[in-house]
């Protein structure tokens, strides 16, 4: 729900009706959902780049995985649940910045150029509703591109759609499809790998084939494209995988996740972009200090990531990972030695491309006249950015910054100077 | 240019609005052939219809049942079930069928009885047994809307059953959290599902699962906490576009500081209880209305008043309803307004709203609804006539699709739309060939409901391949 009143509507927005009749709007309509620029532009991506997109929901504290210690207000405004300075064990990123101690595993990739910070990073829109956040930060839908129903990697990917593309090309572990790609040509949401099979007999296979040759329903697409990621997946053995350079994942969710993006990215079954949830994030009740709650899912987050990056090995020099969160949360605590829904946040970006050791931020400051509403870090930088340039270094500079995100004003992040050149 | 074969896969996600051919396999075609001449194709076609959506899938006596009784009979009927008699001899009275009724006593979950005493059981069987009464409920209950209806409002006001698992040093609340499911299903959910909306929000308000699950217990005066504020206004009752602010949510989550859930030593552990010293006094304006009791606690009752009687809580309940039953890629515009104003004249009678939908013009015109992963397994237990005890793999095989009962993390409940959905067909595949090659655990279809199944052009499969083709079809994807 934003801050700002919104008209009283009788219908939901036109974005909510999922795709009403999609087979019978206008082409004109029809190209515009598309990004009508972004789809004659097809061209060849840099073949072999990934791109890796982990999604924290329910809006990770920024102000504590990245912590502002620099920054005098901060200890006034987290005078419980702050983080010190590197005197009381942060660990130290520029003299301004700090690296919450649990996640610590990340600071040598920091150390080594290979990830970076963007902090006072968020969207434009005013909401402070997890859903909504979301809902308009997946599909890049800001200001006049409101209406906007199709998700900012699914226009990506259309953009640059090879001429035979693989089943796998965009991955999503889960059970549902994140509105990030959303009209994504065919996507496929795997819960797991090993649920990737079909026991009986090749004739049911061929029985189920026939069925879904016989139509042109959104469940008839979709079940070809599943029959294909079956064929793709005949040829690869999750229970035999060994993670290389003896990486070990975390025993949790989001550890299991990109221990398979890793399996999956390695199989080579023409996987290009693997998208990633994590929960747990909304830290409103007694998120801890150096230890304790959120202290728990950054280590847990940090492992993953270590992990991930170790795996991979030579491709994490073509993989570039986006570690992102629909907000950032409130700098005041609140009484339950929480936080609750605030505006700008931190996100983190590793891999190819990335300029990094780095925290990249035009600071907005933490005085209460600098906070915006009921005191929330400022947006600084517009998320669109970030995902533009990300966009264009893994699939090419076909993308158009008019096509991906409409309405946007570019505006370099200085998080990937290569991107734009 | 994108050809069309580009198109169609791009649109995979999307192009929901095609209507699904009409193949050899058409569940609605083949399934249930007419066994009469006495009624016309066209009342067998809605009332097939009026099955698939308002219950959870057609079967040859429920057909018949509606063409006995016709549309508007079938639902007035549906619409005032016997009350649920909850007593400690007999917690659920048989108002079902003997089956029904014998495999619901075999959960000792679904007992009545204080919180604590549950506290015994450990939580996943807790869980496993609240899934398990849904599935049971939902297959086999007589009274098909209502269960339609439960499904629509648990996922309205959706709870996460594990929030105890990954909070559990947390607060002692949250650890209870799974315990106070069973009481909210049993004295939110159910006995409300067809009545009053304004009587339903007053239950759910005061249910401890809702208020563990969104912080309230911590909403104290000097510094609120706004989550359950927030989603009450955005989420359950006058929706994101509803037109209140920021000032509006600060000031519910006043009106409800001081609300608590017992937790003390020797007191009713689990009842909700209102704290005086924790709740902000003094005038708090919601929506435009001042509320400021010298009794702090009967707030909360005018809180409840303003938010059911308001006109965006009129159109953003019954738009859903709408779109629960229609699917949201039909012209239901019209419908929509309509059904708001039933909700307004009503005073928010939800049987009247639901009565109003599924006997409006656009209600059959609709397009066909994709179906939830749960909608599915039950619509295929349903067509197989399948006995199952709802345990163990049955809810294994749900999860492997993707639909977990009460483990919805978020608030805001399982999406539905066709395209959260749709992606994911491979783990449909795999229920459909373990239900019809009858390799499920404590799940066995009925050998003579299925004949009909195998009756299709791939004559040369075995049966358990003809079954499965049926089930794992496209058409049957779809309600």
């Amino acid at each position: 729900m934003g801050l700002t009143p919104r008209p009283l509507c009788e219908n939901p927005a036109p974005h909510m009706h999922s795709v009403a009749g999609m087979s019978t709007l206008p082409a004109t309509i029809l190209s515009s959902w598309l990004g009508a620029s972004g789809i004659t532009n097809v061209s060849a991506t840099p073949s072999d780049r990934k791109l890796v997109v982990l999604f924290l929901r329910g809006a990770m504290d920024g102000a504590s995985l990245i912590v502002p210690f620099g920054d005098d207000e901060y200890h006034n405004h987290r005078r419980t649940i702050g983080l010190g300075t590197p005197k009381s064990g942060l660990i130290d990123l520029d003299g301004f910045y700090g690296l919450h101690p649990a996640a610590a595993t990340l600071k040598p990739w920091y150390s080594k150029g290979k990830l970076a910070a963007i902090h006072a990073i968020g969207s434009m829109d005013q909401t402070r509703s997890h859903f909504e956040a979301m809902a308009t930060m997946e599909r890049g839908a800001e200001g006049q591109a409101q209406e906007l129903s199709s998700g900012w990697l699914a226009r990506a990917l259309h953009a640059t759609q090879p001429a035979t593309p693989s089943p796998l090309r965009a991955v999503t572990f889960g059970s549902l499809l994140p509105d990030t790609l959303r009209g994504a040509p065919s996507p496929s949401v795997i819960r797991t790998i090993n649920d990737v099979k079909l026991g009986g007999s090749k004739a049911l296979r061929g029985i189920i084939k026939q069925l879904y040759e016989a139509g042109d329903t959104a469940a008839h697409a979709s079940g070809l494209a599943a029959l294909r990621v079956l064929d793709a997946m005949d040829k690869v053995n999750p229970d035999a995988y060994v993670p290389a350079a003896g990486a070990t994942y975390p025993t949790s969710p989001t550890g299991e996740s990109l221990r398979q993006a890793a399996l999956l990215l390695k199989a080579n079954v023409g996987a290009t972009s693997v998208f990633l949830d994590s929960t747990g994030w909304d830290s409103h009740v007694t998120q801890g200090t150096s230890s304790g709650y959120l202290a728990g899912l950054f280590t847990d987050l940090a492992g993953a990531l270590d992990a991930f990056a170790t795996d991979i090995g030579p491709m994490f020099e073509k993989t570039t990972i986006v570690v992102m969160t629909e907000f950032g949360r409130r700098i005041p605590e609140n009484s339950a030695l929480g936080t609750d829904h605030g505006r700008a946040g931190a996100w983190l970006v590793l891999g190819n491309g990335v300029t990094g050791g780095k925290v990249h931020a035009e600071w907005p400051g933490l005085k209460t006249e600098q906070l915006d509403g009921p005191g929330d870090l400022r947006v600084t930088t517009d998320y669109r950015n970030v995902l533009l340039e990300i966009s264009q270094l893994v699939f090419g500079q076909a993308i158009t910054s008019s096509a991906l995100f409409p309405g946007l004003v570019y505006k370099p992040s200085g998080v990937f100077p290569k991107a734009l050149t | 240019m994108l050809d069309r074969r580009t198109l169609i896969v791009a649109t995979a996600g999307l192009a929901a609005g095609c209507k699904p051919v009409r193949t050899s396999l058409d569940p609605r075609s083949q399934y249930f052939p007419d066994r009469t001449t006495k009624t016309t194709n066209q009342d067998r076609i809605r009332a097939k219809h009026l099955v698939s959506r308002a219950g959870f899938g057609p079967t040859p006596a429920l057909i018949e049942d509606v063409l006995s009784l016709g549309l508007d009979g079938w639902i007035d009927k549906q619409l005032t079930p016997p009350t649920e008699v909850i007593g400690p001899a007999s917690y659920l009275q048989p108002t079902e069928t003997t089956g029904l009724h014998f495999r619901l006593n075999s959960l000792p979950c679904l007992r009545p009885g204080a919180i604590y005493e549950l506290r015994d059981v450990s939580q996943p069987r807790v869980l496993s047994e609240l899934s398990a009464a849904t599935i049971l409920r939902s297959t086999y209950s007589q009274w098909q809307l209502r269960e339609r209806m439960c499904q629509f409002w648990t996922n309205h006001f959706n709870i996460y059953g594990r929030k105890v698992a990954t909070a559990r040093e947390r607060k002692q609340a949250d650890a209870e959290l799974l315990y106070f499911l069973a009481d909210d299903q049993r004295t939110v959910i159910r006995p409300h599902a067809l009545g009053r909306f304004h009587d339903l929000i007053d239950a759910s308000i005061k249910s401890p699962a809702m208020l563990g699950y969104l912080d309230n217990q911590l909403n104290k005066s000097g510094n609120v906490n706004e989550n359950y504020a927030r989603e009450l206004l955005e989420l359950h009752t006058l929706g994101v576009d509803g037109g209140y602010t920021q000032a509006d949510v600060k000031n519910v989550a006043k009106v409800l500081s001081g609300w608590t859930i017992e937790d003390g030593f020797l007191k009713r552990v689990g009842t909700v209880v209102f704290d005086g010293k924790n709740h902000t006094r003094g005038e708090k304006d919601v929506l435009g209305v001042p509320i400021n009791e010298p009794k702090g606690e009967a707030e909360r009752d005018k809180l409840v008043e303003i938010v059911t009687s308001h006109g965006a809580t009129a159109r953003f309940i019954t738009a859903k309803l709408v779109d629960f039953f229609c699917g949201n890629e039909s012209d239901t515009h019209a419908l929509k307004e309509t059904s708001a104003r039933v909700y307004r004249q009503s005073a928010g009678a939800i049987d009247k709203v639901v009565r109003h939908i599924l006997l409006s013009d656009a209600f059959y015109a609709s397009k066909p609804k994709f179906r939830q992963p749960f909608d599915y397994l039950i619509a295929c237990l349903r067509a197989t006539n399948a006995d199952t005890s709802g345990i163990g793999n049955i809810q294994y095989q749900l999860e492997r699709m993707g639909q977990p009962l009460h483990q919805w993390p978020m608030p805001d409940g399982y999406p539905d739309t066709t395209t959260a959905w749709v992606g994911n067909m491979i783990p449909r595949w795999q229920f459909a060939l373990d239900l019809g090659s009858n390799s499920i655990q404590n799940t066995k279809l009925d050998n003579n409901a299925v004949k009909h199944l195998c009756r299709n052009r791939f004559t040369t499969a075995s049966d358990a391949d003809r079954i499965t083709a049926v089930l794992a079809s496209p058409e049957f994807q779809w309600a």
